[in-house]
């Protein structure tokens, strides 16, 4: 199947890589039908230097039907070595805990010429890889919702 | 708005399946134990809204410049298969 995107053009995608978001997420109501896209390693690079140089730890999170709804994520471990959190098993389906995979949501924000990111550590994107379902989970504890992640000046104009 | 006079220990039922029930009342401060179904999402108001602000910034912010494409390769998406899995914990 082909869908539509504002960022990365027309994209061939394959039914086992549409994750369904049965409640959508905070801000954007009703089902909503995802795919993972590789980003690549932060800007920033905190990419292990011995690692697979073509591991991704960002991913795009695009939406299926609406070309222009995207999200940036991150492996949050591969930054946040001490995040350590528990998910409830009744917010994910009863998933095997081995199935999950987990995402924190990137936010962008450009100040005058600076960019600044921020990574949503206390409702991470929680996604059963068996069933392919995604709920967005918000944790009942203290991690931040602005959790530092990369400042830096841009290289050029947009 | 409906308001309702409760007691410590005392329930109220909403529709056939939420039931809130007041633990306890001190000076300034109301702890309230809800049950209800899976599919009812319950949370704080202040939190819910500042994850709702988030992913509305977090969208809007999200423009292909910051993860260029590496050379030409074109953007694939991930299998399910391939979708990065939590490092297991030790112990």
């Amino acid at each position: 199947m082909q869908i539509a995107t504002t960022r990365f053009g027309e994209i061939e995608i394959a039914d086992d890589e549409v994750i369904t978001f049965p409640d959508g997420l905070p801000g954007f109501a009703g089902t909503r039908t995802m795919v993972l896209i590789g980003g690549g390693a932060l800007p920033g690079d905190h990419a292990d230097p011995e690692g697979d140089p073509d591991a991704n730890v960002l991913f795009w999170m695009q939406d299926t039907v609406d070309p222009d709804l995207a999200f940036l994520t991150l492996v949050p471990w591969e930054v946040y070595p001490d995040y350590d959190i528990d998910i409830d098993p009744s917010d994910v389906d009863h998933a095997d805990p081995d199935d999950l995979c987990i995402l924190s949501i990137v936010t962008v924000r450009r100040e005058n010429d600076a960019v600044r990111m921020t990574s949503n550590l206390l409702a991470p994107v929680v996604i059963d890889t068996n069933t392919r379902t995604g709920r967005q989970v918000i944790l009942d504890d203290t991690w931040p919702v602005h959790a530092p992640l990369a400042e830096s000046a841009p290289a050029g104009g947009a | 708005m409906l308001i309702l006079t409760r007691r410590t220990g005392e329930s109220i039922r909403i529709g056939d399946d939420i039931t809130v029930t007041v633990i306890e009342v001190s000076r300034d401060q109301l702890r309230v134990g809800i049950d209800a179904p899976r599919h009812i999402a319950v949370h704080r108001q202040e939190v819910y809204e500042s994850i709702q602000r988030e992913n509305e910034a977090a969208r809007s912010s999200g423009v292909a410049d910051v993860t260029p494409n590496r050379g030409d390769a074109p953007r694939a998406a991930v299998s399910a298969a391939a979708m990065p899995r939590r490092p297991r914990r030790d112990g």
